[in-house]
């Protein structure tokens, strides 16, 4: 019946429309771009699978449509924006000088474009400032792993003296001795109050909804064959083919979240610290992500790669042999337009960068 | 010994050997594709589980669940290596150079 195909119709309509705005309103920290434009852009030269030869390696490449939540800490406006402020709030640190945002500052791809992060009193640390871009997906955190989850990871360099220096048992009375907090941690926790616990969980909601641009390379995923240039679609091939980069940068975010040593001129042990008796994870540190990757050098643990090219010239021939080398390093030959042709690739990982609004802080 | 005793002492003697009667098994997990197969198992204390590596890489298999935390070592491919469980628990068992592989282990009595 014509009536009830146009009611199915508009409830699919109106359907659509809900959860798009319910997508933009949880995205709307990284500014991503408005899915009308993809839509357009899908129109014009679309690859099906049927006759894509790509298809099925870019199947394991397609963005998620819903930030996941874990059942312990649900998501909830009132979380994110408390979340937001505490992320900001330089009265978290012992000097009051340094939160979250100064070494993961979405100035700098939620980094802070430094070789190895600063700390307290300036000094200077051991690693660099991981992004937080895509944490939500993040299976492990810190470069070694020590931290199981978002909630675990956002207490320690609170806590840490070479990093924030705020001892955990004054942390709770400083936040407390500001009065708006009090009335935001009620809306965000009814009846709970502040503790260690709720800060921790109102900072890993806020990061979980830290998500990395729409980038060409999406958008050549959904089957728009004019979003990327030739040269980046040979590029992908080679990261998946002969560069085999995606032995560990696989999956849309570009990593397996899993420990490799890559042969790098670095002393620092990595996860190997942490469990010493397995020789695959001396020197071992978690593949990071892709997303954005333009704008995040430096590059490595340790900042010790400066631009891609670098990078690519290590995986090719640059890297160390040692018995904890990971399986699946191994040199590459690639030729000298293979390797522009995966810069070109690498590029597209890059989308349109919106600026971040600065919450204005409790009082 | 008169006969109710004897009787007795024999009742004392095959109550305590049906209380051996369970023999502690002896189970086979398997590890390839950086997954864990199968995914979820449930033992018994005492049971010996085996972990092989039928996989191209290296694995670490490792607990963190409180009071029931091991560390298997590094695991090259083609070997195994063996875990006894001694304690009830739920465990959760996971690689540590993979961590995206996970596997449950529940230990009754």
């Amino acid at each position: 019946m014509i009536q009830g195909i146009n009611h199915r119709a508009a409830a699919i309509g109106v359907a659509s429309a809900a959860v798009l705005c319910a997508l933009a309103v949880v995205w709307s920290q990284n500014g991503a771009n408005a899915d009308a434009s993809a839509t357009a852009a899908t129109q014009t030269a679309m690859a099906t699978p049927a006759t894509d030869p790509l298809a099925a390696i870019k199947s394991a490449y397609v963005r998620p449509t819903e930030i996941p939540f874990p059942e312990d800490n649900a998501y909830s406006p009132n979380k994110v924006a408390l979340g937001k402020l505490l992320y900001f709030d330089t009265r978290l640190s012992g000097s009051k000088l340094l939160s979250c945002a100064s070494c993961h500052n979405p100035g700098y791809g939620w980094s802070d474009g430094q070789p190895l992060a600063v700390g307290h009193g300036m000094q200077i640390l051991g690693r660099r400032s991981p992004t937080i871009l895509n944490a939500a997906w993040g299976e492990i955190f810190f470069w070694d792993g020590r931290a199981d989850s978002l909630e675990t990871q956002a207490l320690g360099p609170i806590a840490s003296p070479g990093e924030m220096n705020m001892p955990l048992d004054q942390l709770v009375d400083v936040i407390a001795a500001i009065p708006d907090y009090v009335q935001l941690f009620d809306d965000a926790f009814p009846g709970e109050g502040i503790t260690l616990d709720n800060i921790a969980k109102s900072i890993a909601t806020f990061e979980r909804t830290v998500v990395s641009s729409r980038a060409p390379f999406d958008a050549w995923i959904a089957g728009d064959e004019t979003a990327i240039p030739d040269a980046a679609k040979r590029g992908f091939q080679i990261f998946a083919g002969k560069a085999n980069c995606t032995a560990c940068h696989s999956g849309w975010n570009m990593t397996d979240d899993s420990f490799h040593d890559i042969g790098l001129a670095s002393i620092d042990e990595g996860r190997g610290a942490l469990i010493p008796d397995v020789v695959k994870l001396q020197h071992a540190f978690k593949t990071p992500g892709l997303r954005d990757l333009t704008r995040r050098a430096p590059y490595m643990h340790d900042g010790s790669l400066t631009t891609l090219a670098e990078v690519v010239d290590h995986y090719d021939r640059g890297f160390i042999t040692r018995p904890s080398l990971s399986e699946d390093m191994k040199p590459l030959h690639l030729t000298g337009e293979e390797k522009q042709d995966l810069l070109a690739f690498l590029d597209t990982l890059t989308g349109e960068l919106a600026p971040v609004v600065v919450p204005v802080l409790p009082r | 010994m008169n006969i109710l005793n004897q009787i007795l002492v024999a009742g004392a003697v095959i109550a305590a050997s049906s209380a051996s009667v369970y023999a502690a098994k002896s189970l086979t997990v398997g590890q390839v594709n950086k997954m864990f197969s199968p995914g979820e198992i449930s033992v018994k204390v005492g049971d010996e589980v085996e972990f092989a590596n039928n996989d191209k890489v290296t694995h670490n298999v490792m607990s963190r669940t409180k009071s029931h935390a091991f560390n298997l070592g590094s695991q090259k491919p083609g070997t195994q290596a063996v875990h006894v469980f001694t304690k009830p628990g739920d465990l959760e068992v996971r690689c540590g150079i993979h961590p995206r592989m996970k596997m449950k282990i529940a230990v009754t009595e």
